[in-house]
């Protein structure tokens, strides 16, 4: 432990400026987690241009705040309008909806909210325990090791992503092309610019970001909307229910106690869930909701019990924190949310990687505690706006389209002044599109377009170190082969438990 | 050519397949363009080929168009599970264009006009066309909008583009 780097990082947390960035993360999370069609991803995507204009830890402040409320988010429209605000919250419909048509909306918000908070707490607690020892383990990978993990990690996410496998690692393999535009990363020497200046410099990450996750959902939306026969929507009447408050009884603390093994069950799955790329905050939701469903069969889980909304809120709040470690660890994100963090600390000046805990351990603490703290703000912000917020839900998409494309625009175009860039956005916008009206998975092209600058430069050194030969390089290490044989097994496991799923459907994301 | 879905019939240029047998010709388009290309196969320092990861991200994408076109999924809607499912129609196409010119003329009014008198228009005319009303609320709202995302954004110590309304 550096205490010196501990206290630096106390210092850079515990400011104003960074603790108001939390809140305003939090609550701006919560919102955009609480509106159908907008995910983590989108709010996070939308605020990264902002993190280019602040300090370090205000801007983790905000992005961390953003996440972890966009994950909590996603329950209350869950509960309340049985619309999961994001995906990870589609478990929590199954029970929460049911609380709220017996009147008890408030008290199945709540349990969200504690639940939330109290897995995200001692998942955090977890990471920060064990990340020092990974982070020690990592430094022991050479370029060969380093290599397979990231083959590894590209593998799992792209054939995790949603049901169809091929769709998932060609949107991986798309992401690894688009990240060689640009300049080679050794030589300098240019590549894949099309005879455009704009893209000497590689894709610019803003533009990829904000067309992936805005502009390509939105549009799809747009377009439903415009061809809804019931398009034209009074706005009066939704205004004047967002300060009406009806919700029932609230949340006792027995209550919240006796769902203590529902939350360990949600706390460790996720937390498991979040450490392993590709699988994410959904796979843990659903898989924590089915083993306290199976475990406690007489709790009637599925019926409308706060245990049914406990087990899949930890289980989905849990992965946030770990979901922080491969990132730290190994500099691979494991989700497209965790990506775009990388992608703000790159803004920032930092690469991570594991020489990141050494080089930089101010900022690595400073996450640790942000990762912590950042619960209490979601905690007040939580408690007293929740009803608010279930009602912010019901802006109509007809208010909340316009106001994305603009954010969108602007935020883009202001990162560095460059009209470009908000063409490439539109681009980008288009081949999103495209992508999402075929089902062909996003969140991979985004990973791998990080993950791929650390693949390839380590394929290289490796390939220099063994003065050539492939077989030296790639084969040679008892490391790299059990990473081989863990790439392939995983992919054959993952398309063999996708042909099981097939005659009984199950878990989705 | 119809295919089964479910014991629903489906045109089979909507399936899985038909969109594995267009990215496999577009994949193959691409390698060739890609191939012949100059820079390719110019080796680095290194004794690397420049093109080699470039290459090797075309190859895999074909690989999967391939296997898109052969594997157990092939019958089935390609937009099967998309959040909309809607038909990909000459109408859908159209809304898609329009909604991307209205962003792109929208930028280039802000460039034009500045962001204080382009926001509020374009906010005003894309909520109307969406179908928001009353028009008295869109009209708060695109204001309101405007105004609070500037303050933000300038308390950020953003500039903000000022076109002929500060210049």
């Amino acid at each position: 432990m550096q205490y010196e780097a501990l206290i630096q990082a106390m210092g850079m947390v515990f400011t104003f400026e960074t603790v108001m960035w939390m809140l305003i993360g939090s609550a701006l999370g919560i919102t955009m987690g609480a509106l159908p069609g907008l995910t983590a991803p989108t709010a996070v995507a939308l605020a990264l241009p902002l993190t280019f204009q602040m300090q370090f830890a205000p801007a983790l402040g905000l992005l961390i705040g953003l996440y972890k409320g966009a994950i909590y988010g996603g329950s209350i429209s869950a509960i309340v309008f049985s619309i999961p605000g994001t995906p990870a919250s589609a478990a929590t419909i199954a029970d929460g909806y049911k609380l709220t048509q017996q009147g008890k909306t408030l008290k199945a918000l709540l349990m969200a909210l504690y639940a939330s908070i109290t897995s995200d707490l001692v998942a955090s607690l977890a990471v920060i325990l064990v990340a020092p020892a990974i982070i020690a383990a990592a430094l022991s990978f050479g370029p060969s090791e380093r290599f397979w993990l990231t083959i590894l990690a590209v593998t799992l996410i792209g054939s995790l992503a949603g049901k169809h496998m091929a769709k998932g690692l060609f949107s991986a393999a798309l992401g690894i092309y688009l990240a060689t535009i640009g300049s080679d990363p050794i030589s300098g020497a240019f590549r894949n610019t099309f005879g455009l200046s704009v893209l000497q410099d590689g894709l610019p990450l803003i533009p990829l970001v904000v067309g992936l996750f805005a502009i390509g959902p939105l549009l799809e939306d747009g377009i439903a909307l415009c061809m809804s026969k019931k398009r034209v929507q009074r706005v009066k009447v939704v205004f004047k229910e967002i300060f009406s408050s009806d919700f029932g009884e609230g949340l006792t603390i027995r209550e919240y106690l006796r769902t203590w093994k529902e939350m360990a069950i949600g706390t460790i799955v996720g937390a498991i869930a979040g450490a392993l790329p590709g699988l994410g905050a959904a796979v843990g939701a659903f898989l924590s909701y089915s083993i306290a469903k199976q475990v406690s069969p007489k709790k009637k889980i599925g019926t409308g019990t706060i245990e049914g909304v406990a087990a899949s809120e930890s289980g989905n709040s849990a992965t946030v924190g770990p979901a922080l470690l491969p990132l730290l660890a190994f500099g691979i994100p494991g989700s497209a949310t965790v990506a775009l963090i990388g992608g703000a600390l790159m803004l920032q000046g930092l690469t991570p990687s594991p020489r990141m805990f050494s080089l930089y351990p101010e900022a690595v603490y400073s996450i640790f505690i942000i990762l912590l703290v950042t619960n209490f703000c979601l905690l007040g912000i939580g408690r007293v706006f929740t009803l608010f917020f279930a009602r912010v839900g019901q802006i109509p998409k007809q208010l909340i389209i316009p106001a994305i494309f603009m954010l969108s625009v602007i935020g883009t175009y202001v990162t560095e002044y460059n009209p470009s860039h908000v063409g490439l956005m539109l681009v980008i916008g288009v081949i999103a599109f495209g992508m999402r009206i075929f089902n062909i998975p996003l969140s991979p092209l985004l990973i791998t377009f990080m993950i791929t600058p650390v693949m390839e430069v380590n394929l290289r050194q490796a390939l220099l170190i063994g003065g050539g030969d492939f077989y030296s390089a790639l084969f040679d290490s008892p490391l790299a082969i059990g990473l081989i044989i863990i790439t392939v097994s995983m992919l054959l496991g993952v398309y063999l438990l996708t042909r099981r799923k097939q005659r009984s459907p199950g878990l989705d994301e | 050519m119809a295919s089964v879905i479910s014991g629903n019939k489906c045109a089979w240029i909507r399936t899985n397949q038909a969109l594995g047998v267009a990215l496999t010709l577009l994949m193959l388009a691409f390698l060739t363009c890609t191939l012949l290309s100059t820079w390719v196969f110019k080796l680095q320092r290194d004794g690397f080929p420049l093109g080699f990861m470039s290459i090797a991200a075309i190859c895999l994408m074909l690989l999967m168009s391939l296997a898109i076109i052969f594997d157990r999924h092939r019958h089935n809607k390609a937009r099967e599970g998309s959040e909309t499912e809607m038909a990909v129609t000459g109408t859908f196409l159209a809304y898609a264009f329009v909604l991307l010119t209205m962003v792109g003329l929208y930028f280039i009014a802000v460039l034009g006009v500045g962001f204080l008198l382009a926001t509020p228009i374009f906010l005003f005319i894309s909520a109307s066309a969406l179908g928001a009303r009353p028009w008295s609320l869109v009209i708060f709202f695109a204001v309101f909008t405007t105004a609070l995302i500037s303050l933000m954004l300038t308390g950020l110590g953003t500039v903000l583009p000022a076109g002929v309304l500060f210049a």
